[in-house]
């Protein structure tokens, strides 16, 4: 009896040391996602919207428990000329960090626009029955943190002469910085 | 000298500390298993039903748009109703946020804004929430329409549950833009409903 009281007891304090170095350890809180300056739509795409003749949107953003989106959108009053540009800042969570993060969020992106990625980036053109009618990227930004992800339309004529815009947003767009803001 | 009657007493303590450890761990474990299952694989797949198709496709607008037929499903998470020239398609979008739950939001925003930015076509009208779609201020839809409302339309919506909807109708014979932007309002209606 005394042998069994024992053991039960030694049960207990082996459940209980374990238990209480998994709480005192427990892994540190997750790094939050970079917040994006309420000045970022105007700042990044003034000179490209108004190169299109697009008017720009006020700056939308959606916050989830970790996760934060800005959108941003300028439009030309028919809608053809249509410049989206979206910017997915995550944040790490239990077992993956950032990089794993917006790997898996760029591959989302990128199943939407078309291309797979290459690098950490995807671009193409958008193409509909008619031919070109604009040009889509999407990546990651140099401190993993974000995905960027723009979309610009124009009409069947010009929609190839979108791509060098594209490329332009997305050379400035992958400074974080740019980000921050 | 060590007495053998408190050696097995030290052992039983030390056999109860490595099983009571032992089962501690694997609990805990398979505790956090189950949280990081959650974590990583939250996606919004859940298949149409036969019921939501019939929901989401009502008569009144398929006789608006002059579509008269049984919606089906077509095993794509789609609902259709195909009479070659005049087809009717409603389907809701699987979303994968890569993050817990409470990101599905962020997810499904930022394919919604994707959806919508992809929507041009060169020589259609682009609206974001229209007010023809009569959902209110803050609801997040985009729409093309072809010019005399014959051709292809397109409608995204994203509905108060975070679900991402896209309505195609082809129609070649309406008479005007009119009855075709009273049909698709009759059908983002019925997916707000749905989903």
């Amino acid at each position: 009896m005394r042998g069994l009281v024992l053991g039960l007891l030694g049960a207990v304090l082996g459940a209980g040391a374990v238990v209480g170095a998994s709480l005192t350890f427990e892994p540190s809180p997750p790094t939050a996602a970079l917040s994006v300056s309420s000045r970022f739509c105007t700042d990044a795409l003034s000179d490209v919207a108004a190169g299109w003749d697009l008017a720009l949107d006020p700056q939308r953003s959606v916050q989830g428990e970790r996760d934060e989106l800005t959108a941003c959108e300028a439009s030309s009053p028919t809608g053809e000329g249509r410049l989206i540009v979206t910017v997915l800042a995550v944040a790490d969570e239990q077992g993956r960090d950032v990089a794993q993060r917006s790997a898996a969020a760029l591959k989302t992106s990128c199943a939407a626009l078309g291309p797979a990625p290459v690098d950490a980036t995807c671009r193409g053109p958008v193409r509909t029955a008619g031919g070109v009618v604009g040009s889509a990227a999407s990546f990651v930004t140099s401190d993993d943190r974000a995905v960027v992800t723009i979309v610009l339309t124009a009409s069947l004529d010009r929609g190839a002469a979108t791509a060098g815009d594209v490329d332009r947003l997305t050379r400035a767009l992958d400074d974080r910085s740019v980000l921050r803001g | 000298m060590w007495d053998p009657g408190e050696v097995n007493l030290f052992a039983l303590v030390g056999v109860g500390v490595v099983l009571g450890a032992a089962a501690a761990g694997s609990a805990l474990a398979l505790v956090e298993r189950s949280d990081d299952a959650i974590a990583t694989t939250t996606v919004l797949t859940e298949d149409m039903s036969a019921r939501q198709c019939t929901t989401a496709v009502p008569p009144e607008a398929m006789q608006t748009l002059g579509i008269v037929a049984r919606p089906g499903l077509t095993g794509r998470n789609e609902c259709q109703v195909s009479l070659g020239s005049r087809d009717l398609l409603v389907s809701r979008r699987p979303l994968l946020s890569g993050g817990s739950a409470a990101d599905l939001p962020v997810a499904a925003r930022q394919a919604f804004e994707i959806a919508c930015g992809l929507l041009a076509d060169g020589s259609s009208d682009v609206e974001r929430s229209p007010a023809w779609l009569a959902l209110g201020p803050d609801s997040l839809t985009c729409a093309r329409t072809p010019v005399a409302g014959r051709g292809i339309s397109e409608v995204f919506l994203l509905t108060d549950e975070h679900s991402l909807v896209e309505i195609r109708v082809l129609q070649l014979d309406l008479p005007g833009a009119g009855p075709l932007r009273e049909g698709l309002a009759g059908l983002v209606s019925a997916a707000e409903v749905v989903w």
